[in-house]
C-alpha cells in the first residue's frame, strides 16, 4: 500500500524531474548571459566564476544610454513599430491566402501554390540588391516601410504556407455544413475559419515578432540613421571585430531584449493550445 | 468579431491598391534621376535647398561612434554643412556599402580600407581626389608624402588616409622579462633566426605552458606580402599578377610549422580559436601567448585589458639577410563617385585630418594621425599607451614601404591562402604541397578574373 | 448553373488571393527574376553586369568549395532536421496539456529559439565547446580530455548540428499549435476501446498531425538548406576551419558580398533552388502515401 502510494509518487514527479534537468541544459546559456550581464566588464570572460562575484548593473545603465545621444529606450521603439505592424501585417495577410490555398477552389491553384513554395527557395542574399533597387526607388530607405509594407501581401511563404496546411487539417464537414447552411466563402471564412485558427494566429504572431526582432540583416540595409536604429542593429554596435567590444552592455541590452519576447510567448502560449474547443465546433 | 475582420481586410486591400500604384508611377517617372532626389521625400529635414548636407558613414565601436560624431558636430559648427551620420560594426558595414553601391546610394564619405579598396577602386566606384588636392581643398601641406600615396589605387588618389599605422607585435614585457628572455628596443629590427632562438629560450623557460608568439603566418595575404617583400618579391604586381613565387611561400610556411612544432606558436586548434576569439580572450590577454600581431594603434586595448601587464610593440622579425617587409596601413576616407556633393565631402576629408579639433578629438584611434604638425600639437593629450604607439610607427615609418593594392577579385586568393596555411597547420599537407596547390589556385583566381 | 458556381468560386479564389498576388508581382517577383538574369552575368555590384551565359553554371561544376560546401550542407540538413523535428514532437506532445508547471516549461524549452542567431550565440557557443568549455569541463569529471570542438575540422559542423538542434522552439509551437486541432473525442473514444498512451499516440496524434508533421518536415527542409547564421557567426564568416563549416549559403554570401562575384552567388543561388524545389517535390510526391486530410 505505502509502496505503491511511492511509487505512484515518483511516477507523478519523475517526468518533473526529467523536464527540469533538460530544462536546464536549454537554459544554461540564457542563465550565463545574466550572469554575465551582471558582473564586471573585467570579469565576464573569466570562466572561473559562474556567478558575478559582485552584482553590478554598470553594464545596464552603459547600455541603455544607447549610443551618439539616441537612448536605447528609442531602439525598443523602432523594434516594436516594426513588430506590431508586421504582426498584423502577417497575419491578416496569411489568413486569407491559406484560407484560398486550402479551402477553395479556383483555376490555376496548384500553378500559384507551387510558385509560393519556390519563393521560399532562393536564398535572400541574392534578393538583396534588386529589392533595395526596388524600394529605393519608391523612396522607402529610411523608414519602416521595407519591413512592415510586404508583410501585408503575404510575402513570407513560410506563414501562408503555415496557414494552409493548417486549415487543410480542419475537418471538412465544418465547411460543408456551414455552407448546406446557405453561408458563402466569406462567411465560412470570417466566422468557422478564423476563429478556428486561433492557434496558428497565435503561432504567426509569435513567429513575426522573435524573427523581426532579431533580424538585423534587412534592418541594417534600409535604415542608415541612428535615431531610426533597431534593437538588433543596436546590439550589433556593441561589438566590432576591428576595436573594442562593450561585451557588459551588450549582454545587458540582449538580456533586455529577451523580456518582450518572453513575456509575449508567457502571455499567448495558451493560445496555441486552447483557442476554441474542438467539440464545440461541432454543434 | 467579424466587423473587425471586414474592416482589417478592407485595409489590407487598400494598402495593396496604392501601394502598387504608387509603385508603378515611381518606377516609371525617371530612371535616371538622382538617388538623392528619391530620398528626399523620407527626410524630413532638407526641407530648403540651400542647406547642404552630406552622408558620412564608417565602421566601428561604441566608442569610435562618439568619436566621430563629435567630430561630425564640429564640422556642421565651422562649415554650417549639415552631416548625417551612418555608424555600422565591422561586418555589416562591408555589406551594408556594397547594397548601397550596388544601388548608387552610398554616403558622400565613406570609410575605406586597405582590404576592400581595390574592389571598389578598380572598379572606378571612388572619385579621384587629385583636383580637390589641387585646388587647396584638401590640403596636403603637412601630410608625408608617403602616407599621402598609400591612397593612391588604379593611378589616382582615391582615398585619404584616417591615420597611419604599421603591424606590430604587442609583447607582454612584463611577462618575457620574468623569463629572462632578450629582445630588441622598438626602434630596433630582429631576425628571423634572432626570433626563433628567442622563442626557444622562452619555451624552455615557461616548459611549454606559454607560447611566444600568436600564430600570423596565414592569417591574411598581408602575412605573405611581409615575407615576399623581404625576399624581393609582392602580394601582387603593378599590371595585377602574381607578385611572389613558390618558394616563398614554401619558405613562408616551412617557418611557421618549425615554429609550430616547437611550440612556439600554438597548435591550428587553439590557432583558429584564437583568430575568432573576442579581445578579451585572445591567448595573448589571458596570457598565454606572449606576443600578438596586429596593427599598432591596438595597444591601448589591450594595455586596458591587462593593467597588470607592461605591454610594448616589437617589429616584426626580418630576414636573416637583412632585408625588410613592413608595410603603410590604415584606415581611410574616401568619395564614391555618384556623390552629390564631393566638394563638401572633401572638405569634410579636409577638416578630419587637418583640423586641431578634429584630430585632438580622434587622436590615435586609427594610428597616428597624418598631418605631422598636428601630431605634434596633440601630444599632451595623448595617453601613455598611446604616445608607444605613436613612436613605434614614426619610427617604423622610416623603413616601411608602401605595398601594390591588389587587383579586383583577390579576397579569393585570401581565402585560398588562408586555407593553404591552416592545412599545414592542421598536418593535412607539407609546406610543400600547399604551397604547390596555393600557387596553381591563386593562378587560376587571377587568370578567371582577368 | 454549374457554370455559374465555378465563376463564383474563382471569383472568391481570387480575391481572397489578391494581397498574396500582389505582393508576387510588387514586391516577390522582380527580385526573384533579377537575380536569375543575373546569374547569367557577370555582375560585381558595382559595373554594369556582362552577359556571360552559362559561364557561372559552368565554372560552378568545376568550382571545387561548391562541391566542398554541398556536401557540408547535405549533411548538415539531413542529420539536423531528422533529430530537431523528433525532439520537438517529443516535447511538443509532453507538454501538451495545460497542466501545473507546462507553461513555464513551455517557455523555457522555447527561450534557445528567442536568441536567433545574435552575437550572443556565437559568445555563449564558445564557452560550451571551447577547450576550456563548460562541455570539457564536464568530461573531465570522468577523466576524459576533450578537444576543442568548435575549432577542429572534424566536429566545427556537428556543434553546429547541436546548435540548430537546441533551438528546435519553432517547430515544437507548430506542433502544439496543430495538437490542439485533434477532437478529445477522438481520444475518449479510444480510452473507452481501452488503448494505452502509446497506442493513442501512433493510432490517433500521429495521423491526426501529419499534415502539420508534413509541414514541419517541407519548411525544416527548406530553411536548413538555406542555414546561413549560425555558421556565419560562430566561424567568424570564414565557414572554418578548412571549410568544414562552409554552409551553402555561407559560400554564396562570400562569394557574392565579400568577393564581389554577385553573378556567380546568384547561379549559386538557383542551382540551390532546384535542390530544394526537387527534394520539396520528392516529400510532396511522399505526401500522398502517409499525410491525412481529413
Amino acid at each position: 500500500m505505502v509502496k505503491s502510494k511511492i511509487s505512484k509518487g515518483i511516477k507523478v514527479i519523475m517526468p518533473h524531474v526529467l523536464i527540469i534537468f533538460f530544462g536546464l541544459i536549454m537554459l544554461y546559456p540564457l542563465l550565463w548571459m545574466v550572469s554575465s550581464s551582471l558582473k564586471e566588464s573585467t570579469e565576464i570572460f573569466n570562466s572561473d566564476h559562474f556567478l558575478p562575484t559582485k552584482i553590478t548593473f554598470s553594464n545596464y545603465i552603459q547600455g541603455w544610454k544607447g549610443m551618439m545621444g539616441v537612448p536605447f529606450a528609442k531602439f525598443f521603439g523602432n523594434s516594436f513599430i516594426i513588430v506590431v505592424f508586421s504582426i498584423l501585417g502577417n497575419v491578416c495577410s496569411a489568413l486569407l491566402t491559406g484560407y484560398a490555398f486550402s479551402k477553395l477552389q479556383f483555376k490555376l491553384k496548384k500553378f500559384w501554390y507551387v510558385i509560393m513554395l519556390g519563393t521560399m527557395m532562393l536564398p535572400s542574399h541574392v534578393k538583396l540588391i534588386p529589392t533595395y533597387v526596388v524600394f529605393n526607388k519608391l523612396g522607402w530607405i529610411n523608414t519602416f516601410k521595407p519591413m512592415i509594407i510586404p508583410t501585408f501581401f503575404a510575402t513570407n511563404g513560410f506563414f501562408v504556407f503555415l496557414m494552409t496546411q493548417y486549415m487543410r487539417g480542419l475537418p471538412k464537414e465544418i465547411g460543408e455544413a456551414a455552407r448546406c447552411d446557405g453561408c458563402g466563402p466569406f462567411n465560412i471564412f470570417l466566422r468557422i475559419i478564423v476563429p478556428l485558427s486561433v492557434p496558428v494566429i497565435t503561432t504567426t504572431s509569435i513567429f513575426t515578432f522573435i524573427w523581426t526582432w532579431n533580424d538585423f540583416f534587412t534592418q541594417n540595409i534600409y535604415l542608415s540613421k541612428v535615431p531610426l536604429y533597431t534593437v538588433s542593429i543596436a546590439l550589433r554596435q556593441f561589438t566590432d571585430a576591428m576595436g573594442h567590444s562593450s561585451w557588459g552592455a551588450m549582454f545587458a541590452m540582449s538580456t533586455l531584449s529577451l523580456i518582450p519576447l518572453l513575456v509575449m510567448f508567457i502571455a499567448f502560449q495558451k493560445y496555441l493550445v486552447e483557442g476554441i474547443t474542438a467539440g464545440s465546433i461541432k454543434g | 468579431m467579424s466587423k473587425k475582420m471586414l474592416a482589417a481586410i478592407c485595409l489590407v486591400m487598400m494598402f495593396s491598391l496604392t501601394a502598387c500604384s504608387d509603385g508603378a508611377k515611381e518606377t516609371n517617372s525617371s530612371p535616371t534621376s538622382s538617388p538623392e532626389a528619391e530620398n528626399k521625400g523620407t527626410t524630413d529635414l532638407d526641407t530648403s535647398n540651400e542647406e547642404v548636407a552630406i552622408r558620412f558613414t564608417w565602421w566601428g565601436d561604441t566608442t569610435r561612434h562618439e568619436k566621430y560624431n563629435a567630430i561630425c558636430d564640429a564640422f556642421e559648427k565651422e562649415t554650417g554643412i549639415k552631416v548625417e551620420r551612418e555608424p555600422n560594426s565591422w561586418t555589416d558595414y562591408w555589406d551594408k556599402l556594397a547594397v548601397q553601391v550596388a544601388g548608387g546610394t552610398a554616403p558622400d564619405v565613406i570609410g575605406m580600407h586597405s582590404q576592400f579598396v581595390s574592389d571598389y577602386a578598380m572598379r572606378d566606384a571612388l572619385l579621384d581626389l587629385e583636383p580637390y588636392i589641387e585646388d587647396g581643398t584638401i590640403e596636403t601641406e603637412n601630410i608625408p608624402d608617403s602616407v599621402l600615396e598609400t591612397g593612391r589605387v588604379n593611378g589616382k588618389i582615391r582615398m585619404i588616409g584616417q591615420g597611419v599605422t604599421t603591424a606590430s607585435l604587442i609583447t607582454n614585457k612584463t611577462l618575457l622579462d620574468e623569463y629572462g628572455i632578450t629582445y630588441p628596443a622598438y626602434d630596433e629590427d630582429w631576425t628571423m633566426d634572432e626570433f626563433m632562438a628567442a622563442g626557444e629560450a622562452f619555451v624552455k623557460a615557461t616548459d611549454g605552458k606559454i607560447w611566444f608568439t600568436n600564430d600570423w603566418g596565414s592569417g591574411s595575404m598581408n602575412n605573405l606580402r611581409y615575407y615576399a617583400k623581404m625576399s624581393g618579391g609582392e602580394a601582387y604586381t603593378e599590371d595585377g599578377q602574381l607578385g611572389f613565387t613558390q618558394t616563398m611561400v614554401e619558405e613562408w610556411f616551412t617557418w611557421w610549422d618549425e615554429l609550430r612544432k616547437k611550440g612556439i606558436a600554438p597548435d591550428a586548434a587553439s590557432s583558429t580559436e584564437d583568430g575568432t576569439n573576442a579581445l578579451e580572450q585572445k591567448i595573448f590577454t589571458v596570457r598565454k601567448a606572449a606576443m600578438h600581431n596586429v596593427p599598432a594603434n591596438q595597444l591601448y586595448l589591450y594595455q586596458e585589458q591587462m593593467p597588470e601587464d607592461e605591454i610594448v610593440l616589437l617589429r616584426q622579425p626580418i630576414k636573416n639577410d637583412g632585408s625588410q617587409g613592413a608595410i603603410i596601413e590604415g584606415a581611410h576616407n574616401s568619395v564614391p563617385v555618384t556623390s552629390q556633393h564631393p566638394k563638401e565631402a572633401a572638405m569634410f576629408i579636409n577638416f578630419f585630418v587637418n583640423n586641431y579639433d578634429a584630430v585632438s578629438i580622434l587622436q590615435m584611434e586609427q594610428g597616428v594621425p597624418i598631418n605631422t604638425k598636428l601630431t605634434e600639437e596633440i601630444d599632451p593629450l595623448l595617453s601613455e599607451p598611446n604616445k608607444i604607439c605613436r613612436d613605434f610607427v614614426n619610427s617604423y615609418l622610416e623603413v616601411a614601404t608602401n605595398f601594390v593594392y591588389a587587383p579586383t577579385g583577390a579576397l579569393e586568393i585570401d581565402t585560398a591562402f588562408k586555407n593553404a596555411g591552416s592545412s599545414v597547420a592542421y598536418g593535412q599537407a607539407t609546406p610543400a604541397e600547399a604551397a604547390a596547390s596555393f600557387m596553381k589556385e591563386a593562378q587560376a583566381i587571377i587568370d578567371k578574373n582577368k | 448553373m454549374k457554370l455559374n458556381r465555378q465563376i463564383k468560386d474563382n471569383f472568391a479564389g481570387y480575391l481572397f488571393l489578391l494581397p498574396w498576388l500582389i505582393g508576387l508581382f510588387c514586391f516577390t517577383a522582380f527580385p526573384m527574376l533579377a537575380s536569375l538574369l543575373l546569374s547569367f552575368t557577370d555582375y560585381d555590384m558595382i559595373t554594369t553586369p556582362k552577359w556571360t551565359g552559362l559561364d557561372n553554371y559552368i565554372s560552378l561544376f568545376l568550382d571545387k568549395r561548391f562541391y566542398k560546401s554541398l556536401g557540408v550542407t547535405f549533411r548538415f540538413v539531413f542529420i539536423s532536421v531528422p533529430l530537431q523535428l523528433a525532439f520537438a514532437l517529443l516535447v511538443a506532445v509532453i507538454l501538451k496539456r495545460n497542466r501545473r508547471g507546462t507553461r513555464i516549461y513551455r517557455a523555457i524549452y522555447y527561450l534557445p529559439s528567442l536568441f536567433g542567431g545574435s552575437v550572443a550565440v556565437a559568445i555563449l557557443w564558445k564557452q560550451l565547446f571551447n577547450k576550456e568549455g563548460v562541455l570539457n569541463q564536464f568530461l573531465k569529471l570522468f577523466h576524459i580530455e576533450g578537444k576543442n570542438w568548435i575549432a577542429e575540422p572534424g566536429s566545427a559542423l556537428n556543434t553546429l548540428i547541436v546548435l540548430a538542434i537546441w533551438q528546435f522552439g519553432s517547430s515544437m509551437v507548430i506542433f502544439l499549435a496543430s495538437l490542439k486541432q485533434i477532437p478529445m473525442d477522438y481520444y475518449d473514444a479510444a480510452s473507452i476501446d481501452g488503448a494505452g498512451k502509446a497506442a493513442q499516440f501512433f493510432r490517433i496524434t500521429l495521423p491526426l498531425l501529419t499534415p502539420m508533421v508534413f509541414f514541419n518536415i517541407v519548411m525544416q527542409f527548406i530553411n536548413s538548406f538555406q542555414s546561413f547564421t549560425s555558421a556565419y557567426v560562430v566561424s567568424g564568416g570564414s565557414g572554418g576551419p578548412l571549410d568544414s563549416t562552409l554552409l551553402y549559403s555561407l559560400y554564396l554570401y562570400i562569394t557574392g558580398f565579400q568577393q564581389f562575384d554577385m553573378g556567380y552567388a546568384s547561379a549559386m543561388a538557383w542551382i540551390l533552388l532546384l535542390i530544394i524545389g526537387a527534394v520539396t517535390g520528392l516529400l510532396f510526391l511522399s505526401a500522398k502515401k502517409w499525410v491525412y486530410y481529413d
